[in-house]
């Protein structure tokens, strides 16, 4: 690696650390082992603190008598229970209680408020990190909903869903930090989000809403209906969203060739897109149904769509007169599930699914006025048009697993095998497939648009299993594989090792190793084997140890550190040689740190967590580059190695958020998160100044202006809400405001590679009120 | 030279910030406090140890499991599936019913009513009166209406009510040391 420039500064930071007294040598060995000693310190020092915690603690409820039970001190308003402690990852739940008081605008939103450490950037749409990976596809975490994958599996990953307004079907989302493709399936590198939708049971009769967030003139409504009746429940929703979108909001940007910045605004002529607005109109629809019978039959359907224009861009008006968004992307999707869990007794037991899946996915870029917006392939060898890609995705899945326990549960087994059948053809109503890669040339001298005019198909087979083996409460021991195999990839393996020691009731310390790896998107699949080759997925191991304790029955604390490693990929294409492949862009060691805390009172809930990522190395693979992970090994257009630092991504971030609920029904929520700096942009700062020195006015000028504006530095979001509850109507009414401060919400960069830093853009997100009120009948 | 020294600063923050935080988490672990509802789950199991069915309940056949019914709190279910997953009442297995129809409570050895449950305690009860079913609940105002046992909460403690003439007319007997702990609503504290 490279540090030319920057130099001087590693070493001068090195010089004021006490690490440098630990390590000698050069200032590669030097940047690459401070941060893993402080990791190891770190771990250690967790190591000796939790033992404080554990034995602390004295008699447990089980062994009391009636006149011990009557002395014990209680707490009221918490109910976790220890089951969900010992599931073998790092887990956040967001209630239907969270989710009705926070005025997030979406899934992003939410998850930002509460997970730690996670956060969304702009895109075309919303792109999700966690624990220090974000990219610009959302293909790197799972998105389910009931457990069932909603990925679009040809290119982008997680679109449903994220965008949608509608939250009041959610019973809850439990958020994985960090990998689980032994359990879910490949592509859940950093994590998964899982929604699970309300029911009869939990949302019995019928419920109403209206919404109007003023700012995004964003006005909508919702009914829902549950219905309960012995072997039998049904529930039912609906919602249907208008948005124009924040037209007032302001972006910074940076033209890569002159160097001159500032703001866009909706109203000083240049015509940005406004926020979250609908595309031409289209407002958002979400329709589900779920329905239990027999009690072990399920059958649930569920419809969503989102369509958004990409913030930075104007409009454009087509020579035909209608006026659309320069650039705008889209998806619908249409999911139906049969679900059977049959016992056949009291220790073996089912699980069966069926179920069958289409989504819809547009990207258009207009540039071309004279042809209609959606007319001829951006990419097209057959003459250029506006179409990015516009595709459908299908599938058809099966899947059963048997779950096998001793009488005492001591001793639990599962195996398990699916099957899916993706089939990727043209948009829903169209009559050709247009994919990123049409006008790749594969060596018999065809263009791929021609091959896959009419589409392709997938087939997916997978076998997983896992042992549980509670030898003592203190050696719980878990097993876990999983072996997936598509017809144009090899053979993939998921292991997981997992010791889970009760060390006390309530308190539990989990110690898990497993190798978690990503599928390719079945685009690249499909080039590789056009290509005749086949890459080696994409994989993340992660050493984890949490700790999770319920220490006052009112109050739940998770602590995790982790450190990770693995070769991440990415499609590499040489026009030289007309072969473009699937291959590693380099290798990421990072580590993470992070604390959880909930408090839940009768009449308040609080909650705090803070994250650590640090990256430990980034190194290029060879070939490689410039590249969007870290600017840590850099070579592009006299742009060199900077900072060890995530790129896109803040080390230190702090999350806050508390529901108190006062004297007449009324509830009042706050929730912050803290941003403490943006490390990985702030080495973009430090890249250009190596390049330039004092020899680029223009620069200078620029950079400058970003330290005013500061850019890189801490970055606040608050949100508030009050609700009143009319118990006479059975209704609540919430004022809220989003971004009560104003804050930036950052462009994901791909990496720089021009004179000036063109990736460096933000939206200014003002402050936003809106009002909703909900009746339950 | 502002841009080294910030940096330095964040590069020690990470053990800081864990410090800051865990240190509290170690002093609340001290502490012992247990939950609401996990003390109301102890006091259903320990109930029975002091409770005889009469025989015409068939209390005996272990074939058949013990039903503890539960009306109005889902999450409550939880707790007790988890707590009596390997624990067994009078030596059979404990079956948790979440009665959702009226004519479901005649299964039931005991019944738990939560004060979440909106339905009428009134219909409720017409179904357990003079029938050998514990009926328990923590709603105070269920003490009036011929709910056996109330656990209520009183300055941090949960102490039970036993309504003997609801245990009369039920059939089902009671220790005297279980008698002899029953604790009046309206207790003061000391």
């Amino acid at each position: 690696m490279l540090y030319k420039g920057t130099m001087w500064k590693t070493e001068n930071i090195m010089k004021m650390n006490f690490l440098n007294i630990i390590v000698e040598g050069d200032d590669k060995m030097k940047k690459q082992f401070a941060p893993m000693l402080k990791a190891i310190l770190a771990l250690i020092f967790l190591l000796s603190v939790l033992p404080i915690c554990i034995y602390a603690q004295g008699k447990t409820i089980e062994g009391m008598t009636i006149e011990e039970l009557m002395n014990a001190k209680v707490v009221t308003g918490s109910l976790t229970t220890l089951t969900k402690l010992k599931i073998p990852v790092s887990l956040t739940t967001i209630t239907t209680e969270d989710i009705a008081v926070t005025p997030a605008r979406n899934i992003a939103d939410l998850i930002e408020i509460y997970v730690p450490g996670a956060i969304w950037l702009n895109h075309t749409s919303p792109r999700i990190g966690i624990r220090g990976v974000i990219i610009d596809r959302n293909y790197k975490f799972l998105m389910l909903v009931n457990g069932k994958n909603m990925n679009q599996k040809g290119m982008q990953g997680a679109e449903l869903e994220l965008s949608n307004w509608d939250l009041n079907d959610i019973e809850r989302i439990e958020i994985i930090r960090g990998p689980g493709s032994v359990t879910y399936g490949p592509g859940a590198i950093v994590g998964i989000i899982n929604i699970i939708t309300k029911t009869a049971t939990t949302s019995n009769g019928v419920s109403i809403g209206v919404e109007d967030n003023f700012a995004y003139n964003s006005k909508g409504g919702y009914a829902s209906l549950g219905f309960t009746r012995k072997d039998f429940n049904l529930f039912v929703h609906g919602s249907l969203r208008y948005t124009d979108g924040y037209k007032n909001a302001d972006y910074f940007a940076v033209d890569q060739n002159t160097g001159t910045a500032g703001y866009l605004n909706t109203s000083d002529g240049n015509g940005v897109m406004p926020i979250f607005g609908d595309n031409l109109g289209k407002p958002q629809i979400k329709l589900h149904f779920d329905m239990n019978f027999f009690d072990e039959w399920r059958v649930w359907a569920r419809y969503t769509n989102s369509d958004q224009p990409a913030l930075f861009r104007q409009k454009m008006t087509l020579a035909a007169g209608e006026k659309v968004p320069v650039w705008f992307t889209g998806q619908k999707g249409i999911v139906g599930v049969l679900e059977n869990n049959h016992s056949f007794s009291e220790n073996i037991s089912l699980k069966s699914n069926i179920s069958y899946k289409s989504e819809n996915h547009y990207n258009y870029w207009v540039t071309k006025p004279l042809l209609h917006y959606d007319e001829g392939g951006f990419n097209s060898p057959h003459g250029a048009g506006n179409i990015v890609s516009a595709f459908s995705e299908s599938e058809i899945f099966l899947s059963s697993i048997i779950n096998i326990s001793q009488r005492d549960e001591k001793y639990k087994y599962a195996l398990g095998a699916s099957y899916s059948y993706n089939i990727y053809g043209p948009g829903w109503g169209n009559n050709k497939m247009y994919m990123l890669s049409n006008d790749y040339k594969i060596p018999d001298g065809r263009y791929i648009e021609d091959i896959i005019a009419d589409g392709f198909n997938t087939n997916t087979i997978s076998v997983f299993s896992e042992c549980n083996f509670e030898f003592h409460p203190l050696a719980n021991l878990l097993l876990s594989a999983r072996m997936d195999k598509n017809n144009y990839s090899k053979y993939f393996f998921s292991p997981r090792i997992g010791i889970i020691s009760e060390v006390e009731k309530n308190n539990i310390i989990k110690l898990i190793w497993q190798r978690s790896v990503r599928m390719n998107t079945a685009e690249e699949l499909y080039k590789e084997h056009l290509y005749n080759t086949k890459a080696n997925p994409e994989m993340l191991d992660c050493i984890e140890l949490m700790y999770s304790t319920l220490p006052m029955g009112y109050c739940l604390i998770n602590v995790s550190a982790s450190y990770n490693w693995g070769e991440m990929l990415g499609f590499v294409y040489d026009p030289a040689t007309i072969k473009g492949e699937t291959k590693p862009i380099g290798n990421l060691e990072y580590f993470t740190a992070e604390v959880e805390a909930k408090f839940k009172f009768e009449k308040a809930t609080y909650g705090i967590n803070h994250s650590y990522v640090k990256q430990i190395s980034w190194e290029n693979a060879t070939g490689i580059t410039s590249q969007g992970i870290s600017y840590a090994d850099y070579n592009f257009n006299g742009l060199v190695s900077t900072g060890n630092d995530l790129n896109n991504w803040a080390n230190h971030s702090t999350k806050l958020f508390a529901n108190v609920e006062l004297p007449y029904q009324i509830t009042l929520h706050a929730d912050g998160q803290f941003f403490w700096k943006w490390d990985g942009y702030e080495d973009v700062q430090l890249m250009y100044i190596a390049k330039y020195g004092n020899n680029n006015s223009a620069w200078e000028i620029l950079n400058d202006k970003l330290d005013d504006e500061n850019f890189a530095g801490t970055d606040v979001k608050l949100n508030l809400s009050i609700s009143k509850y009319f118990p006479q109507f059975n209704s609540t009414i919430s004022l809220y405001c989003i971004n009560l401060l104003g804050s930036k919400r950052y462009s994901y960069s791909t990496g720089e590679r021009y004179n000036y830093p063109s990736r460096v853009m933000w939206v200014n997100e003002s402050a936003a009120f809106g009002i909703k009120i909900n009746v339950n009948l | 030279m502002r841009l080294l020294i910030t940096i330095k600063k964040m590069q020690n923050h990470s053990l800081k910030i864990l410090f800051f935080i865990l240190m509290p988490i170690c002093a609340l672990a001290q502490s012992k406090y247990f939950s609401e509802y996990e003390v109301k789950a102890a006091y259903l199991e320990k109930f029975t140890h002091f409770i005889d069915w009469p025989a015409k309940v068939n209390i005996a056949d272990t074939n058949k499991p013990f039903i503890l019914g539960i009306i109005g709190s889902n999450h409550f279910n939880a707790l007790l599936k988890d707590k009596f997953r390997t624990k067994k009442i009078e030596g059979k297995k404990v079956e948790i019913l979440e009665v959702s129809t009226l004519e479901e409570i005649a299964l039931c050895n005991i019944l738990f009513i939560s004060k979440l449950e909106s339905t009428k305690i009134d219909q409720i009860l017409s179904y357990t009166e003079n029938k050998p079913i514990l009926t328990i609940s923590d709603n105070v105002e269920n003490s009036k209406n011929g709910v056996i046992i109330i656990l209520f909460l009183k300055s941090s403690h949960i102490y039970f009510q036993i309504n003997k003439d609801a245990l009369q007319r039920s059939g089902l007997y009671a220790s005297t040391l279980l008698l002899n702990l029953s604790k009046d609503i309206n207790i003061e504290e000391n």
